[in-house]
């Protein structure tokens, strides 16, 4: 990709993440989302941040990277243990990041 | 001391002591995820001045992270834009959700509050504000403070991703997935639920080995969506 292209992609993907975030912001007004659209309000955010921990976990360089040798699948478990205990992300990333530097070292 | 007496420069400098002790805990985990993306960025052939720059203007980890892997086997922009479009669908959803606490804000506050929207300044927002009349000074300088800290965390990470070999011992490509289990957890509470999330994580998986490359984020959140829409009617 040319410099110019990178550019062009770059502001392009500022504008569109923009737009979704600042969208209800400016246009919803006092109105509530339709009734209709509630489930889906609700299950979205836990389906997407389910499905992009998995994409940054196991697709790299645009393909298919899913191995038992990767530490951090084994790792996902206790993670997930440790948010669910301690209900804070710090602990939750500080712990999973140890957990997996060790891991590495160990395996 | 009664609150009449605090001069105005007071007020402000203890509402940006606040904001700053609102996005401390958030700020380590943006370090070690910035530093990442930042590493990942030039690992891809991405400019130092590039990476920081995606940093300073989409301020959107996953998108970045993605963004790069999907530059760097140079395909064609607009799918590239409609990737992080999906991707970033979701805030749509929390941006909804913080409407009603941020009326009082004119559009282009409105505007600059969306640019600074991430999934941690949710979490801490959608915590704090339905409780307590937070400050306009407090709420920008959490925003302001995390944008500063991931542009400051990539630009390091662009900088010893371009001098230094492999990072994998210190883990920091763990330190996203731990976030957004991090954020995910507390979402979860009843079994529907759970299913969405295990649901959506299972076909990424699938997706990816049927080949659907960067359709596999839509797919895969629109199976997690559907599992959740069919329990729902399931159960009631």
């Amino acid at each position: 990709m040319d410099t110019v292209t990178f550019l062009l992609t770059v502001v392009g993907v500022a504008l569109v993440a923009l737009a979704i975030r600042s969208g209800p912001l400016l246009l919803l007004g006092g109105r509530r989302l339709p009734r209709s659209l509630e489930g889906v309000l609700e299950f979205l955010p836990m389906a997407a941040l389910a499905a992009l921990t998995m994409q940054v976990l196991v697709v790299a360089g645009g393909s298919l990277q899913f191995s038992a040798s990767d530490v951090r699948l084994w790792a996902i478990l206790p993670t997930a243990a440790v948010a669910i205990l301690t209900r804070s992300m710090l602990f939750t990333v500080a712990v999973g990041v140890a957990l997996v530097a060790g891991l590495r070292f160990f395996f | 001391m009664s609150m009449r007496s605090e001069s105005g420069f007071a007020v402000w400098v203890r509402e940006v002591a606040r904001g700053i002790g609102v996005i401390s805990p958030v700020l380590m985990v943006y370090t070690a995820i910035g530093m990442a993306y930042g590493v990942l960025a030039v690992d891809n052939g991405i400019p130092v001045w590039l990476a920081v720059l995606m940093s300073a203007l989409v301020y959107a980890g996953t998108a970045q992270l993605v963004g790069v892997q999907m530059i760097a086997l140079n395909l064609p922009p607009v799918s590239i834009i409609i990737t992080a479009a999906v991707i970033n669908a979701r805030f749509f959803v929390m941006a909804s959700a913080l409407l009603p606490y941020l009326r009082r804000f004119n559009w282009w506050q409105r505007t600059l509050y969306a640019t600074q929207l991430t999934d941690a300044t949710f979490a801490l927002h959608i915590a704090r504000l339905p409780h307590r009349n937070a400050s306009t000074t407090e709420i920008y300088t959490t925003n302001i403070v995390g944008h500063v800290v991931w542009v400051g965390a990539s630009t390091a990470g662009a900088i010893v991703g371009q001098t230094a070999g492999n990072l994998d011992a210190f883990a920091i490509d763990f330190a996203m997935p731990a976030m957004f289990i991090g954020l995910l957890v507390p979402l979860i509470r009843d079994r529907g639920q759970l299913l969405v999330a295990l649901g959506a994580a299972a076909a990424t998986i699938g997706f990816h080995a049927l080949g659907a490359a960067f359709w596999t984020i839509l797919l895969a959140t629109a199976v997690g969506l559907a599992i959740g829409l069919g329990a729902d009617r399931w159960t009631r």
